[in-house]
């Protein structure tokens, strides 16, 4: 087979090139390894494994829209990402956004890239047997690896935009340490502001772009809109997938509707969301899988200025405000960062309706959306899980005390931040308050922390689902081992943002990518043993 | 009736769990019972094109919300349409059309009525201001699942009417945008 992204339109070479395997509409093939999904982790994983010489299958369940990146935020969202646009929690009080395309949410993140502190990878050793994360320690190269791969950069001054400004004024009337972000495009950007739509300048630097590639010319096999459905385990695995339409495109007719994929191992890089769900309808893993799933939580605060933001404009994310990281020294907390809302997300996300929402659209382009965005699992573990029940795959989250108090003093203080920066008017996330309120930099917010954070009485999205999956040294803690290998499950690895056991603090991409390739570099040491002896090769 | 099951869903523990489940089981036997007549004339009224994938009674259901969360929309839009589109208006329909036929469902749902509402009279069958009063309880509810369709359903009406052209242009976002380099930033 050629080393190439099958797409549906490329069906029509499966059935010429490999004749024997495809039966009727279905494909059986082998490989050394399946990776399932294309992300930051699975994409590293199969770049890894392949330049090291296995036989390396990927198959991701969204297409490749290359070249067709529009600035139609609406139809984005929906052709995308996972469900249509956003996943709901059961009680409906949550959106989570997450990417579902060739790359996985590198497609259509925001490139903030960052790697969390000492505390968090402490925590990650003396709880959890996890050793090595911190970037003096072998992490570290493995990280420099990632940055120099996709490109990771400070920010420059003149791509700054207002969004980011308001944070950097404020903090800085405050007292406060606003930071310049780095972001992953090798200094290709200019400044669309379009991340979240898909990079139609291919500035930044996405999976598909970068570990893809590199997969393929090590001669994987990449075949899209295939959807990994099940796991059969044993010296063979069996991934079975099935084929997962693009909606918004009128495929052949005559394409491949399953897969059969035999290999010694198998990577799940599907996503803390979908992917203890495939281990779960699978009948694989321990208690831990899909159990304290991290979302790293966000609300949202509109900030109305005198004059434009136009907050889609520019690289979304360019400043980022730690100070209230670490309350009171328990490593929990938060950071402020802002986001790019184009019309669709803001009018979802603002808490109004009929004529009041309406009025405050009509001065979109002045607003300024901030978040807050909460390193979860202030108490222990969350109250989050993902569960495969009944032929759907159901998400549960809601804020523990910790995390709902941390939530409201991150709102307290990105209120101050907006109000210092000359906001002159708050929308607060909060059901209850029906109206924009009026501030000025004397504002006083303690009021925040007196209001409720139960669910749906305030906003509530997260775009960083974690965790799900968790790795520990011993399996009373954790689903997977140190090297993210599946406890009780010999060959089957989850890599991709699943395996962090607490709240990682930060945008998960580059901590996905860089543990991901430390995994995988392992693995790739180790073919005699795991496929060598598992094929009879 | 009422009262006795206002006071059964007032009690602190299990009426989350309860409600849990009872919604569990409307999503999974799509329990919609069509309403006589939906609210005021505009609910009532048939789409303007064929519905492609939902129904009738879905269609008036999403117009019933609507008519409540985009009261003032400024342009014509016809939502019940919009979230047909949505799902149904490419080459193959949406991965998450079960969710929305469940969510569509809810305004006609009389089991749903007498569970969260103790009334027998949906939310499609109310007229717009009971619908709006019906709608402000949930939101401000003790109950998490209320309050939780509240935000849904409100949320979805606001992505929905997203999807039209001129709810950008009255946002003053540029959807036909070119390639622009931005400029605004600090040398």
């Amino acid at each position: 087979m050629k080393s190439i992204i099958y797409t549906p339109e490329q069906h029509k070479i499966i059935r010429k090139e490999d004749p024997s395997g495809v039966n009727g509409s279905r494909w059986d093939l082998k490989a050394d390894v399946c990776v399932i999904g294309s992300g930051a982790g699975g994409a590293v994983a199969a770049a890894e494994l392949a330049r090291q010489g296995w036989k390396v299958v990927l198959i991701e369940e969204g297409p490749y829209l290359i070249g067709q990146f529009t600035n139609d935020e609406f139809t984005a969202q929906a052709r995308m990402y996972r469900d249509g646009g956003y996943v709901l929690t059961e009680n409906q009080t949550a959106s989570i956004v997450q990417g579902r395309t060739l790359g996985g949410s590198t497609t259509v993140n925001w490139q903030t890239s960052l790697y969390p502190p000492d505390y968090v990878t402490n925590e990650w050793r003396d709880r959890f047997g996890l050793g090595g994360y911190a970037l003096d320690e072998e992490m570290g190269a493995f990280v420099a690896e990632v940055h120099e791969r996709v490109g990771v950069e400070t920010v420059p001054d003149r791509l700054i935009n207002e969004n980011n400004q308001v944070l950097m004024r404020g903090g800085k009337r405050l007292g406060l340490n606003p930071e310049v972000l780095k972001n992953n495009n090798g200094g290709k950007c200019i400044g669309l502001g379009r991340c979240g739509l898909g990079c139609p300048v291919n500035a930044k630097q996405t999976t598909f772009l970068t570990w893809i590639p590199d997969a393929l010319n090590a001669g994987a096999i990449v075949v899209t809109n295939m959807r990994a459905v099940k796991i059969s385990d044993g010296d063979l695995k069996v991934v079975h997938a099935e084929f997962t339409a693009d909606a918004y495109d009128d495929h052949p007719r005559d394409i491949i509707e399953k897969m059969r994929i035999t290999a010694p191992v198998v990577i799940v890089s599907a996503g803390a969301l979908e992917g203890p769900a495939l281990l779960q309808r699978s009948g694989i893993g321990n208690d831990y899988v899909g159990r304290n799933l991290k979302l790293h939580p966000t609300s949202t605060i509109f900030a109305k200025f005198d004059q434009p933001i136009d907050m889609w404009n520019g690289p979304p994310q360019s400043v980022v405000l730690k100070d209230g990281h670490n309350q009171n020294g328990t490593g929990y907390g938060f950071w402020l960062e802002v986001a790019p809302f184009r019309p669709t997300l803001t009018a979802a996300l603002m808490p109004f309706y009929g004529a009041q929402q309406f009025a405050q659209l009509k001065d979109y382009r002045n607003l300024s959306a901030g978040i807050v965005l909460v390193r979860d699992g202030a108490d222990g573990e969350t109250k989050g899980r993902v569960n495969w029940s009944f032929g759907r795959r159901k998400v549960e989250y809601e804020f523990t005390p910790g995390d709902g108090t941390n939530m409201l003093r991150g709102l307290k203080m990105l209120a101050e931040v907006q109000a210092a920066a000359g906001a002159r008017e708050l929308i607060f996330p909060f059901g209850a308050i029906q109206k924009p309120i009026p501030v000025t930099p004397e504002t006083n917010f303690d009021w925040i922390l007196k209001q409720s954070f139960a669910p749906g009485k305030i906003g509530v999205g997260s775009a960083h689902p974690h965790g799900s999956i968790q790795a520990a040294a011993n399996a009373s803690q954790g689903a997977i081992d140190p090297h993210f290998e599946l406890h009780g499950h010999p060959n089957i690895f989850v890599m991709d943002a699943s395996w962090i056991p607490t709240g990682l603090s930060v945008n998960p991409q580059i901590t996905t990518m860089s543990a991901a390739l430390r995994a995988a570099r392992k693995l790739g040491g180790e073919k005699r043993e795991r496929v060598d002896a598992n094929s009879g090769n | 009736m009422q009262s006795e099951l206002r006071s059964f869903f007032t009690r602190p523990i299990g009426r989350e769990r309860f409600l849990k489940y009872a919604i569990k089981t409307f999503a999974l036997t799509s329990v919609t019972i069509s309403a006589a007549k939906c609210g005021s004339p505009a609910v009532a009224a048939q789409p303007t094109a064929a519905l492609r994938g939902i129904s009738l009674q879905e269609y008036r259901n999403f117009n019933a919300l609507a008519e409540v969360f985009l009261a003032d929309v400024p342009f014509q839009f016809d939502a019940g349409l919009a979230v047909d589109r949505y799902v149904y208006g490419h080459p193959h329909p949406l991965e998450n059309r079960a969710q929305v036929h469940e969510l569509i469902g809810v305004p006609s749902s009389r089991l749903l009525s007498v569970l969260l509402d103790g009334s027998f009279t949906t939310l499609a069958e109310l007229d717009l201001e009971k619908r709006t009063e019906r709608l402000l309880l949930w939101k401000n509810s003790g109950s998490v699942m209320k309050r939780g369709l509240y935000n849904i359903m409100r949320q979805t009406c606001f992505f929905i009417v997203s999807m039209r052209p001129e709810f950008a242009a009255y946002a003053g976002y540029d959807l036909n945008r070119g390639i622009v380099a931005y400029t605004g930033g600090r040398a």
